[in-house]
This record gives C-alpha cells, structure tokens and sequence, in this order.
C-alpha cells in the first residue's frame, strides 16, 4: 500500500509536459499496484523479527518517513530523499529503508556509493528478494555480469517461484535490459527517476551520446538525429535538457549539440588525448534504446579496442555493443576519455572516434588533458560512476 | 613451580580473592584502559559515504566517513593518547559485505581488520553467513577449497601484498553462546584476557541467541545459540576465579533511540523495550561494560544491570563510520572498574579531522579493487597446444616467445604505429608458465587464452619501441646474444625470439662475433638474405625497422646494440599488443597454432650447427 500511496503522490507531481507514454506508463504501474498484481511488493516485506515488535506510533512515522523520502526521490531532491531514509533507517534496519537509499545514492551518481551498500542490503535481507534485485542489476549494468548471474541464481534458488525476480531475471537474461514498468515500481525501482518537462509527445530514446567537460556541449552520432531537430539528453541521474545543433561533422558521423543549461560533469575528468593502441582496455557505456522517454541506467561493456579501420587512423571499437545504437562514451582503463563509439551500420563494426581525432575536429579539448607518463588503472566502478554523468540518453522526437 | 613463584601466586591470590582491602590499601593510581570498539562494519574497506553524527545535520554538510585505512589511522590514534588500549568488536565484521570483499569470501576484511589492529570481537550472526567451518578457516587462515582444489578467489597475498597462503585473522573471534550440538562446547573461545600493568581485564563475546533464525540454516548447524545474559552470568565465576573483575561483554545484539535525531552520543529513550535493554538488565554486577551492534543504531547509553547500576552499553551506525571509545577506570587493588567514560567519534575522512588514511591498508584494498575488474577474465583468443615459455630445442626456439614476437610486430607494422618489419622478444621477458592449453580454474575452457592469463606472462608493463636499425646492427645484436660476447655477461645467453619471417642459423663453436650465419627475412612474398652461410653481412647498411620492448631498447639484457636504434617510436604496451594480436584467434576464427605462420614456410626461426639437444644458459656456448 505504501507503494500505491507514493505512486498517487507521484502522479499528482507529474508535470503536464510530460510525454503522453511517460504518463501512459506511470499509469499502468500505479493500476497494476493497485489491483494487487504489484510484483514489487514482495520486495518491501518485511525485513526481520524486529519489524513485528515496532510500536504502532513507530511504525506510523516510519511509514510516513519512507513515503516521504519517496516522494523526495521522485523529486530528484537527493539530499531531502537521504535525510528522510537515514530516519528511517533509525527507527528500522530494514530492507526497504536501506534499498531507498541505494537508490537515493544512484539518484546522486555515487554508484560507488550504491554498489557498497547494495551489497549489504542484498546480503543482509535474505528473505527480502528486492534487496538482492537491485544490487545484482547495479552489478549488471556496471560491467559486472557473471556477477550479477551468480547472485540472481543464488536468490532463485531462495524464492525460485518470486515474480518480481523472476522478472528481473528475464531482463537481465537480455542483452539489453531494461527496467519495464513492473519493474520501476518503488521501492524496488531499477531505474532512475527521470525529469521529463518539456519532452514531446512519443520521445524515444535513439540512442546515446557523450557530455563534454564544459557542460553544455555534447557529442552524437549524427545518424540517431532527426529532421525535426527535437533532441533532449538525459543523465544517468535523470536529469534532462534540451538540445540544439551546433556543428555536423558529416565525414566523422558526429554532430555537436548545445544543451539549453549545462549538466553535471564529473570533475577531474580526463582525456586520453595520445594515441589509441589496438589491444588495450576499453570501456564502452550505452543507454538501451526503446520506444519511450523512460529514465534508465546505462549499460558498461568491457573489452578491448579493436584493429585500424581500413588504411585510415580510425580503430574498431572493439568493446561489444549490446544495443549498438552508439554514441556513448568509451574510457581508457585509466578512465580517461578515449572517444566515442560510432554505429557504422552496414559499412562495418562500431568505430572508435578518438579524443585525438575529436580536438583536432572541435579544435578545443574534449576534457582536461591527461599528464604525460603512467596513469593509474581506475576501477571498474569508478568508470561507471563517470559514465553516470558522462554517457547521456540521446531522446528524440519527430 | 618454584617455590618463590608458588609464594607469589599464593599471594595473588589471596589478594584477588579474599581480602579486598589488600587492593583497597593501595595508594596506587588507577589505570586507564581504552576500549576501542566498532561493530556492524560489514568488510566496507572503503568508505561507505558521508555520515552526520546526527540527522540535524545538514547531508550536505556531513564528511565522508570510513574506509579500513582510515580506521587503522584512528585507531592508532586514539591508542597513542593513552598509556592502554585495546580493540575490540561486537560482531558482523564480515559478511553482507561489498564485493571488494565477498568476491575474495572476506579475506580482504580478515587482513585488514588485522592492520587496524582488533584483538576481540564477538561473533555475529553474518559470521555464519558461509557456515561455521568457514568461519573457522577465516580465523585460523589457509586457502578456500574449491572442488579440491584452493579457489581462484581466495589467497590473493601474492598480488595485493599480504601473505600467503591467507593469513587468518590476528584477532581471536569469541563465541560464548554459540556451542556444538554434540559436545556442548563453545566454537570458539566464549572470552579472552588481556592484561594491562599487571590487572586483567576479560572480553566475553557472543551473538544474539536468535541468530539461527536470521541466517541459512547450513550455516548454523550443529550449534545451538543460548540465551546471551544467562550465558554471561554463567562465565563470572570462573572468570573471577582467576584473579578477573574487570569484565566487558561484546555482544551483537542491539537497539534503537527514540526520537529523530539519533545523536551518535545520546541515548533517546534509553532503548526501552530493546532486546539489549533486556540482556542488560539481566547481567551479573561483575560487568562492567557492554559493546554491542546488530541494530546499526548508534547510542551512548547506561542502562541498569540486574542490581539497577547502570553501566556503559554503545553502538555504532555500522560501516565504520564510527568508533567506540571507552576510558575505562581501574583501581589496581581492587582489579575493578571504577568508571567508564565512553565517546562515539566520527572516522572523518575530511581534512581538517587531521586524520590522514593508512598508506599501507590503501595499498592492499587498492590490489583487491584492481582484482574485482572483470577484465581478467575475458577470453583474448584461442591456441591449438600449450605454448611454454621453456626452451624447446638445442637451437632455443620458444613458442610463447614466438607468440608475443609476433604480436609485437603485428601491434607495429602499420605506417601510423612503426612501420616495422621484424621484432624480437627477449626469452627472460617471457614469464612462467607461458600460455596453457588447459582451462584455469576459472573455467573460461581448454585452448582459450585469457586476459589473466596472457598478463601472468606478460605482466612488466613494457611498453613497444619500433627503432631503425642496419643490418650490421641485426647481425651484432645477433652475435651479443652470446655469453662473454660484445658485452653480454660472462655466463649468461640471451637468445631473443624473433617474428614470423625472420630466421637465423648459430654455431656455438665458433668465436665470439663470428656465430651467427643464414640470416633471412621472408616479407611474406620473397625471403631477402642479411647475412649469408659465410656469416658476411650482404647489405650492411641497408635499414630495417624493428619492434623490440623499451626494456632491451634501453640495451637490457646486455644488448647494447639495441642503444644504436635511430628514429624511435613509443607505441603499445606489450599486453596491448598481445591482446590484439590474440583477437585474430578468437572463435569462431581458428586457433593459433605454433609454428604455422606461413612467413616460416615450416621450419624453425632459430636454427643450430653443431651442439647437444640442450639450448645453453650459462657460460658454456656450446654444450
């Protein structure tokens, strides 16, 4: 029920420009849980022997604590959501106080942050499947796949007959996963929640593209943009702004795009601006295209970049794609930005076009050029959280 | 026992047991013991955040907290300021824990727990998440098994710099209430005794009695969890008995504040109705302390004891976010507490806590981080057999060095990356066990070769040097191959492995500077002769570019001639260029099979006159 109460807050904070599907969907969700066919619910049961000895006043602000701190969230006010959450926290150790709060920290980009504490949460509350959900869809998303199996097959194994798992399984069974409407339901929401204003009717996600480190200038594949010219970026913190063309590089197949407002960039970031070398790590985000504007997570692959293109200078991507739309952003393994990865269709395998290549194309830096000399290996997670602020959904409408 | 010995003990005794007035005629000051405690820390080795002490603190305005290297830097702070200190926690320090440590099944937190310097801890019903035997191997050390076998996950000493195999913990885990089913006795130890200018203090630990119905029933079976206050109450006399009063009980049982600002040095509400009330309130007189945990909750309570003295009982918020520090007073004649002065202190990370992280506990959660990366375990390509990094002739062919030689030249040939035509690999570079054509036991299956395992063979660093040389300079970098020869060491060959094309013929017998003959280069459609039967260089001033490693560009291995390459580029490391090189075999491609490149046409690259089947190591050039 108290998912049924912060979706009816929910709606009552939707925005009318909210995209007609936008709505559509949220309105699924809210009469799937109100008939009772929530397969979230589960995910907020109770979390220990001590839920059942809280007192009847302790239980009700703890419930209007979480209710609260929900709607917080929805609101992207992080710092009001975990202020909330961490009363609650206080009253009850409990699985869905502690899940809010993973996702409180997503909702911030510290994945770092989330991954943590999404380990303990899954690890702690054995008998709450939601805890385990979320921790092995962050770990799948981050890179992390065998991972992410092993703990799903191990809660499988728990609650094998578990709806909402089950569900999550078949997701991230795809090569693509994403969070459908059974599963952003809160508290186990798998995505973030995303700032929809002003988006047009039927946006859809085309696919992804790459923030630079002013803020305010963004790289696409010139391919995924349309005529219409109604193109609007999302972070993985759901943050949204609209888009205009500033320069089209037909050869390179990128377009650079002026953002209305500058986003969050992470600060520090590098490029990688010397030579890219066949073989080395690479790191690739992509956000899953789909037919609406929903907020989502975005995928990390990890391979190796691939072989000179023809007698040019480009180099393979590499790094499988999953989704293959492109655009999105590709590390060094020092995490440094290399470049961005470029669908080439029918014409070959996914490009690599370089930070090298892209300053001298923009003639301005893409990020702070990296020192000279040895870097060190950043981690895996790190390299995620970059990719939350720096690997953008690409939406677009006719 | 010596008589003088035996009168001492007597003494002691008779001191400890019967006449209190013997400590209590004692002018002697008390002493203070500091107890440092943490509890709930759930192996988060790196910070888990920002924490406020308490929920009026604005988030923004709240400092990132813990991390195992800034524990162990306030720990060792908080030690320094007195004269005796002791580290002890209140259960579920492993277990529920980030992948940087439950990949590695809590080894990383056992090590550096042991470098923030704990000695007691109580368990806590996350001990037992893997079962008791587990447990138990955590505490004693030695690898995880796996089919038989030690885990690939498990004693990871050798990479992140601690020992191996794994260690076990330093500290002792006590279990007072947690017994076998069968025998009736404790797991592990129900306490530990440490002693501080002579007076002992005991550290009774033991998990909540419901643990068994909050963890996997294999882990716990076997044992039975008894009530925890009856438990303690029970250890008193024997405790007493040998000369203890000072008594602390470290248990994973806990409660909540009430309220909403959950101070982390208030005591709202004075947990009222908590299960830890409870136990509290039916413990013996004789304790004088009680660390406690599970709830996550921090407070700083006195709570009444079953005479209604009320006694010192924390927490902390879990995560090591917050430690526990109790100045415990002790009046040496009497062996007992006199007061207890306990304060929760945030583990700020920020720098004007003054409080700088451990470098050395940096170092080794920096190694397990770098290990979680699933990049190892990806399948670079697949070889037919195993290629050894051993010598497997008289004429010092070696087919893993063969393998990365001509990886190396594929990574340089292009015009943008060298334009190179040939490449050596020197064979000390190439490390043990060369490439493996059975599957690890990670299980990425026969023939494939992984990231992991093509840099245990490649794991320097080097990065490729592509440099111009003339052929007199291949046939002296040839020649200098040999021990005493042109400035190699006196008793050491270094037979390079060169790329697919290239070819040589030595003669061990001959002198220095005049073994070396038959040298060609097939470029793929014809073979060019550099030196030929005679050993007469044909074109000694004709240029090639060559491929080598900045380690013998900078003339390593003794091949000073090396140093003569003009026109050099920096390219790819060599792992990099392995890499690439082994995508080209990756299914559904054909596997690499040695000696197959057709630039050899069939036979081998280094080639011998004379000699044994056994490739020289030593001084001896031709044996």
């Amino acid at each position: 029920m108290l998912a049924v109460a912060i979706l009816l807050g929910l709606c009552s904070t939707v925005a009318q420009a909210q995209s007609a599907t936008s709505q559509d969907k949220l309105r699924q969700i809210l009469e799937r849980a109100r008939s009772g066919r929530d397969v979230a619910a589960p995910a907020s049961g109770a979390a220990n022997v001590q839920r059942k000895t809280l007192d009847p006043e302790q239980s009700t602000l703890r419930n209007t604590l979480l209710r609260d701190a929900e709607a917080a969230l929805a609101r992207r006010d992080v710092l009001a959501a975990e202020a909330l959450f961490d009363r609650a926290a206080n009253i009850l150790h409990a699985a869905d106080t502690e899940i809010g709060l993973v996702r409180t920290y997503m909702q911030a980009g510290a994945y770092r942050r989330a991954l943590a504490f999404g380990a303990h949460t899954a690890g702690v509350h054995l008998d709450v499947v939601g805890g385990s959900a979320l921790y092995a869809w962050l770990l799948q998303v981050g890179g992390q796949h065998v991972l992410a199996q092993r703990l799903l097959n191990d809660t499988l194994a728990r609650q094998p007959d578990n709806t909402f798992m089950l569900a999550v399984a078949k997701q991230l069974g795809r090569d693509t996963p994403l969070a459908d409407a059974a599963l952003q339901v809160p508290p186990t929401r798998l995505a973030p929640y995303g700032d929809t204003q002003g988006l047009a009717s039927h946006a859809r996600v085309a696919g992804s593209a790459v923030l630079l480190s002013d803020g305010v200038h963004v790289l696409a594949p010139l391919a995924l943009l349309p005529a219409s010219g109604k193109v609007w970026v999302r972070n993985g913190l759901g943050q949204l702004r609209k888009a205009r063309m500033h320069q089209r590089h037909r050869a390179w197949g990128i377009a650079v795009l002026t953002l209305e407002r500058a986003l969050p960039v992470v600060e520090g970031l590098q490029s990688h601006t010397g030579a890219v070398f066949p073989g080395s790590a690479g790191y690739a985000l992509e956000y899953v295209t789909h037919p609406d504007a929903d907020a989502a997570w975005p995928l990390l692959h990890v391979g190796f970049i691939g072989a000179p293109v023809g007698k040019g200078t480009q180099l393979a991507l590499g790094v499988e794609l999953k989704d293959g739309s492109g655009g999105g952003p590709v590390f060094d393994a020092a995490g440094r930005l290399l470049g961005i990865a470029v669908a080439s269709g029918h014409a070959g395998p996914p490009r690599l076009v370089s930070t090298h290549d892209l300053q001298h194309l923009l003639g301005k830096p893409l990020a702070l050029p990296a020192p000279t000399g040895p870097a060190l290996r950043a981690m895996l997670d790190q390299l995620y959280e970059a990719g939350l602020k720096t690997a953008l959904q690409l939406i677009t409408a006719r | 026992m010596n008589t003088p010995f035996k009168m001492a003990l007597v003494a002691a005794l008779v001191c400890a047991g019967v006449v209190t007035a013997c400590g209590g005629n004692s002018a002697a000051s008390p002493i203070t013991v500091r107890v440092i405690g943490l509890n709930d820390y759930h192996g988060n080795l790196e910070s888990p955040g920002t924490y406020g002490s308490n929920t009026g603190i604005l988030a923004a305005n709240r400092p990132a907290v813990g991390g195992a290297d800034i524990l162990a830097s306030y720990v060792a702070k908080l030690k320094k300021e007195v004269p005796h200190a002791v580290v002890v926690g209140a259960g579920d320090l492993i277990g529920a824990t980030p992948l940087v440590s439950s990949l590695f099944f809590d080894e990383p937190s056992v090590e550096t727990l042991n470098r923030i310097g704990l000695e007691f801890s109580s368990v806590g019903n996350h001990e037992f998440d893997k079962g008791s035997t587990e447990l138990l191997r955590l505490q004693n050390g030695g690898c995880k098994q796996t089919a038989g076998a030690n885990d690939p996950n498990s004693c990871k000493g050798a990479t992140v710099g601690t020992p191996v195999p794994f260690e076990g913990a330093k500290f002792k885990w006590l279990s007072a209430n947690v017994v076998s089913a069968s025998n009736g006795k404790t797991l592990l130890p129900a306490y530990g005794v440490k002693e501080f200018a002579g007076v002992k203090v005991a550290f009774i630990g033991m998990t909540l009695q419901a643990t068994p119905g909050i963890v996997t029933p294999t882990g716990v079976a076997g044992l039975e969890f008894r009530e925890e206050a009856a438990t303690v109450n029970a250890l008193i006399p024997e405790l007493r008995a040998a000369g203890i009063e000072s008594i602390v009980v470290l248990v994973h049982q806990g409660g909540f504040q009430t309220g909403s600002l959950s101070d982390i040095n208030a005591c709202e509400g004075n947990l009222a109705g908590s299960e830890i009330a409870s136990i509290v309130s039916r413990l013996d007189d004789a304790v004088d302390l009680v660390i406690s945990g599970h709830t996550h909750a921090a407070y700083n309570c006195k709570l009444p004891n079953v005479t209604g003295r009320k006694i010192a009982v924390t927490s902390t918020p879990a995560f090591g976010r917050v430690l526990t520090a109790v100045d415990l007073s002790i009046d040496p004649g009497t062996r007992d507490v006199t007061a207890a002065s306990a304060t929760n202190v945030l583990t700020s990370r920020a720098a004007d806590s003054g409080v700088l992280a451990d470098a050395a506990v940096t170092k080794i959660v920096d190694g397990y981080k770098a290990l979680v990366s699933p990049i190892a375990s990806q399948v670079l390509g697949s070889i037919s057999a195993t290629l050894s990094n051993a010598r497997s002739d008289g004429a010092c062919n070696m087919s893993a060095g063969e393998l990365i030689a001509d990886s190396q030249l594929n990574a340089t040939q292009h015009a943008s990356f060298g334009g190179a035509v040939l490449a050596f690999m020197n064979g000390g570079g190439v490390r043990s066990p060369g490439f493996t054509y059975a599957s690890s036991a990670a299980g990425e299956g026969d023939g494939n070769v992984t990231y992991g395992e093509a840099f245990t063979v490649q794991p320097f660093g080097n990065s490729l040097v592509t440099m111009t040389l003339t052929t007199t300079d291949i046939k002296d970098f040839l020649e200098e191959q040999f021990a005493g020869c042109k400035g190699q060491g006196a008793a050491t060959m270094r037979f390079a492995l060169p790329s697919a094309g290239f070819k040589y013929t030595w003669d061990g017998a001959q002198a220095c500077g005049a073994r070396i003959s038959n040298v060609t280069l097939n470029n793929g459609s014809t073979t060019e002769t550099l030196v030929d039967a005679t050993g007469a260089v044909q074109n000694p001033t004709k240029t090639y570019r060559v491929t080598v490693n900045n380690f013998m560009a900078d003339g390593g291995d003794g091949y000073s001639t090396l140093k003569k390459g003009t026109n050099r580029l920096g390219g790819a490391q060599d792992i990099d260029a392995l890499t690439a090189y082994l995508a080209g075999f990756k299914a559904p491609q054909p596997a690499y099979i040695p000696g197959s490149n057709p630039a050899d046409a069939g036979s081998k690259r280094i080639n011998r006159v004379g000699g044994s089947s056994t490739c020289p190591g030593a001084a001896n050039t031709n044996p």
